[in-house]
């Protein structure tokens, strides 16, 4: 499989998105991160991180849900792709199993 | 604090989003710009309007780092496919699928006349590229002679003296060659490891050693400055060195030409190109033709300004002007000091390029092509090619109406003119692509029906040049545009409420008025094509049949000295020969199914020379002429020529062979004699100041002896035995291949040293009119072809407009209507038109065929049949046509038409 290199905080967004299910765009995934890791996230960053995200294949986006509030813009939805599913499950396997290989006595 | 005077509630400052307008790359400033807005209102209530503004400011001005990468828009063809285009798509393969015979009918029509026209285009693109391939071709010119006596005669041919004045006198000319080409016997007598071979050459030709300056053909082997240098050499085509010498080295060999002289191989040259004129094997250096000929007539080509034999061909320099070289001509002619050469001869340049399009009238130019034929035949191509257009654009715009609610539905969801225009535009094209393929395949197919009708052999290979595949695009694109613009101009001109209500027909005729124009004009073309065709063959048919006033059936023509086309002269028929031919009668005669044979200087049917007479009370000034004859004791009991007074030549008489005449009817009149018994036993005299003297001993009735485009010359007929070129002989009906073997045999014994050849006259004459013939299969298949698309396409619309009337046709069948008075009814719109066509051909054909047979002096008469034949053929089409849709519309139950009503 071709390892493409996931920076953290494109793991973070990445995986806010799974999270969000659906319901992922610039708004919710910013207040997500927010409430989840207490950082203060411009929106300018999230965008640069979902676009690189969707271009390494990680993502999929449609426009869709236009609000009066948001002055009849539509919005662009984010949802993980199964290449993405697979490099955050891989990541994920990979970090459980350099958990399992720490000492007791260590960190934890 | 601002705020929004409807809602009352805060917005952010505009210009932020102005800046990400003008500065935001790529295609996502939508959802960018949603985003801000967004948060800007759910900051406002956490964190009050001035921080929200501030926040907004500082967030809208981050997205603004130059180093962003875009995110690129989407590929346009994308959304192009996925929405409009693929709905059109979708409509053009429904509808084409719903209305299959029509679109069959369509595309197959389209298909035939761009077949037809490809096949055509292959063919004239073939012609006009002859002698295209002779290097710095356009500056050779051929010098060509106007001769002025009694009328103006142009030949391809100049005396032998023109060429070599002409390279010694005149300045811009590079180089000058003479080409005389002369059939004659060659004989290779065999060496170690081949045997001997004697074949009978066709083209054998003399030419200048400067040949290969002016025509740089490509030598194989050989040197070109020395190949035709020294008396004796030959330089062969590639094809001829395999023929005589297999695959050994043809170089060093010696031939031996009409058992006269000697010639050495010097040279190989490669095959010409298939699109040339020039048909030599044979290129032997010029002086050796004066020890071939006898030295009489060796001193008559040689020094002769009137005689000309020679086709004489000169390189200009670059840079010259051939109107300055033309100018210099009557200058050069004044070298020959004979007042009748500078009187009556004009010389003048004709570029290579043009020899083979625009010499077809020209004696000995040798030219297959002709001009007239390139013309009538790209006129035909484009009447195909516009009836299979008409065809397309009436069934389309018929068609095209029952798709007006598609249309009104299209313009009221927001379709512009220009949008359904395209639609329908690229459909058209669909069909059109479609049908461009269809006609590959076809003129694939037809191909051997091209080389059949033009006598060429084109293959595969030739339908895939730049050329022809070039044409085949235009074709695509003319018929596609030609066909396609005017139905989506039509249908994209429904209004759209007319449409969904359903009236489009009455609203504006629906274009009726302009298709039966196109119906009239489409059976119109292929009326005046069917009616010349028919009136076409009628000729070559009565040509072929009129009664000659000589017998041609069962006459066997034998040359004495080969037969063949280049430049026939007198062989010189000298005693030892003539005392062989007696011997060769003598023996033939006495068998049992040989019914006569004479010698002669030619046959009838293909013209004879003419030469300057003077009859009694005339004199050499007043430039009578007559064709001259010159015959055996025994011609005209072979030939079954009828005498209408005085005498035949005798034996007896002793000195018929050099004083006697006989003359013709035509003769008799003008030379001014009242009767044919009147001119009997007067003095006449043949040829100019020292002609020979003698009396007319008898004449013979009228027969054509010139191909009948001509009228019956006056014909002067003697005795002189060395003008003789070959036997006629006169042989029973049955059992003719033993007859000729016969002949074979005698031959041989009595003519070792020539082949034995022989052809039949009927033959012969028949062959006189093979462009007549070729004219007449070509027209035939053309209009049968036309009139095929013609009908396809009427059979189309009446298949539409017996649909579209199928209720009426319901009502009036429960109202008690007849099938008969069904089928007048629906069928007697088209036949009306049918009948207008017939109006407009028929007149139009007449001229035609009036002035094609101007050219004929012998022509069968303009009856009116040929028209009405041609057209009761094409009403009856016409009318078995659309009764087979009419017919099926009358006889069907009203229950079904009716039912959903």
């Amino acid at each position: 499989m071709n390892r493409t290199y996931l920076g953290e905080f494109e793991e973070l967004v990445l995986l806010t998105v799974a999270l969000l299910d659906g319901g992922a765009y610039g708004i919710t995934i910013l207040e997500e991160l927010e409430r989840q890791t207490g950082r203060i996230v411009s929106l300018s960053a999230i965008h640069a991180t979902l676009q690189r995200l969707e271009e390494k294949g990680f993502l999929h986006s449609e426009m869709g849900g236009a609000t009066a509030e948001r002055g009849g813009r539509r919005k662009r939805f984010f949802n993980v792709t199964p290449a993405g599913s697979r490099a955050l499950a891989e990541i994920h396997t990979t970090r459980n199993h350099l958990w399992n290989l720490l000492p007791k006595t260590g960190l934890a | 604090m601002k705020k929004d005077r409807d809602t009352g509630k805060a917005y952010p400052p505009r210009w932020p989003e102005r800046l990400l307008d003008w500065f935001y790359p790529g295609d996502s400033i939508e959802e960018i710009q949603g985003d801000l807005q967004e948060l800007f209102q759910k900051r406002l209530e956490t964190v009050g309007p001035v921080q929200a503004r501030r926040e907004y400011v500082l967030t809208a001005l981050s997205f603004l780092n130059p180093f962003r990468k875009a995110r690129p828009f989407p590929e346009p063809s994308s959304t192009f496919f996925n929405g409009l285009f693929r709905n059109q798509m979708k409509m053009a393969v429904r509808t084409a699928w719903r209305n299959r015979t029509y679109t069959a009918i369509n595309v197959f029509g389209l298909a035939l006349g761009m077949s037809c026209c490809l096949l055509i285009g292959l063919y004239l693109l073939e012609e006009t590229r002859y002698e295209r391939f002779w290097p710095a071709g356009e500056r050779i010119y051929r010098v060509n002679q106007t001769n002025h006596f009694e009328e103006e005669r142009t030949a391809a041919l100049v005396s032998a003296p023109v060429g070599p004045a002409l390279a010694r006198t005149v300045s811009g000319v590079e180089a000058v060659t003479r080409l005389f080409s002369r059939a004659g016997s060659m004989l290779f007598s065999g060496s170690a490891g081949s045997s001997r071979k004697l074949f009978q050459e066709e083209h054998v030709t003399f030419a200048d050693s400067s040949f290969f300056r002016v025509f740089a053909l490509p030598l194989l082997k050989g040197s070109p400055n020395r190949a035709l240098a020294a008396p004796g050499s030959v330089v062969l085509s590639e094809s001829a060195a395999r023929r005589y010498f297999g695959s050994g080295n043809p170089m060093g060999r010696t031939l031996r030409f009409e058992n006269r002289v000697d010639l050495t191989v010097t040279g190989v040259f490669a095959d010409l190109p298939r699109a040339s004129d020039f048909n030599y094997d044979f290129l032997v250096d010029f002086e050796t033709l004066y020890r071939v000929e006898d030295p009489g007539v060796a001193d008559f080509i040689r020094t002769n300004w009137l005689y000309n034999p020679t086709q004489t061909f000169a390189r200009l320099s670059p840079g010259t002007d051939p109107a300055r070289i033309e100018a210099r001509m009557p200058g050069l002619l004044r070298q020959s000091a004979d007042e009748r050469v500078m009187k009556h001869v004009r010389l003048s340049l004709q570029p290579l390029h043009d020899l083979h399009l625009y010499s077809a009238d020209m004696q000995g130019s040798g030219a297959t092509g002709n001009i007239r034929y390139v013309r009538l035949l790209a006129i035909i191509a484009g009447i195909t090619l516009l009836i299979a257009c008409f065809n397309f654009i009436n069934l389309s715009t018929a068609y095209s109406l029952r798709r007006a609610r598609e249309v009104g539905v299209r313009k009221v969801l927001g379709a512009i003119r220009l949008q359904l225009g395209g639609q329908f535009l690229g459909e058209a094209l669909f069909q059109c692509g479609v049908a461009c393929l269809l006609a590959l395949l076809m003129a694939f197919l037809l191909l051997p029906g091209l080389n059949h009708l033009a006598e060429r052999a084109f293959g595969t290979e030739d339908l895939f040049r730049p050329g022809p595949l070039l044409l085949w695009l235009g074709l695509f694109g003319l018929t596609g545009l030609l066909s396609g613009a005017y139905p989506a101009l039509f249908a994209s001109g429904f209004r759209p409420i007319q449409s969904l209500r359903g009236t489009v027909h009455r609203g504006r005729q629906g274009g009726r008025r302009l298709r039966q124009g196109l119906v009239i004009a489409q059976f119109s073309l292929s009326l005046v094509l069917m009616t010349v065709a028919i009136g076409v063959y009628r000729q070559l048919d009565y040509l072929r049949s009129k009664p000659l006033g000589f017998q041609k059936e069962q006459v066997v023509v034998v040359p004495l000295f080969g037969s063949g086309g280049g430049t026939s002269i007198s062989q010189g028929v000298d005693q030892a020969f003539r005392t062989r031919m007696n011997r060769f009668e003598q023996a033939v005669s006495g068998f049992s199914r040989i019914k006569g044979i004479s010698a002669a200087s030619g046959t009838p049917g293909s013209g004879f020379v003419r030469s300057l007479v003077v009859p009694e009370g005339r004199t050499e000034a007043d430039n009578i002429f007559a064709s001259w004859l010159s015959v055996d004791y025994d011609f005209l009991p072979t030939m079954n020529i009828p005498l209408a007074a005085g005498r035949n030549f005798s034996k007896q008489t002793g000195t018929d062979h050099l004083d006697a005449y006989l003359i013709n009817e035509s003769a008799v009149k003008a030379f001014g004699y009242p009767n044919a018994a009147a001119a009997v036993g007067r003095p006449i005299q043949r040829g100019g100041e020292g002609g020979q003297k003698g009396t007319i001993i008898g004449v013979v009735r009228d027969f054509h002896f010139d191909p009948l485009d001509q009228p019956i010359d006056a014909l002067i007929i003697d005795l002189r035995v060395n003008r003789f070129t070959g036997f006629v002989v006169r042989i029973a009906p049955e059992r003719m291949p033993e007859t000729l073997a016969f002949l074979k045999r005698e031959w041989e014994m009595l003519f070792p040293e020539r082949v034995f050849e022989y052809s039949f006259l009927d033959e012969d004459l028949n062959r006189q009119y093979r462009v007549q013939e070729q004219l007449s299969r070509l027209l035939t298949s053309f209009s049968a072809l036309a009139l095929l698309i013609s009908c396809l396409g009427l059979f189309g619309l009446a298949a539409y407009l017996t649909f579209s009337r199928t209720k009426e046709i319901g009502i009036r069948k429960v109202m008690g209507a007849g099938t008969v008075g069904l089928v007048t009814l629906l069928s007697r719109d088209f036949i009306r038109l049918v009948l207008i066509a017939n109006l407009v051909a028929g007149p139009v054909s007449w001229l035609l065929l009036d002035r094609w047979l101007a050219d004929y002096a012998n022509r069968a008469p303009l009856t009116g049949w040929v028209f009405a034949l041609a057209g009761a053929g094409t009403l009856l089409l016409a009318f078995l046509t659309v009764a087979s849709q009419t017919l099926r519309a009358a006889l069907s139950n009203p229950v079904d038409s009716l039912r959903d009503l």
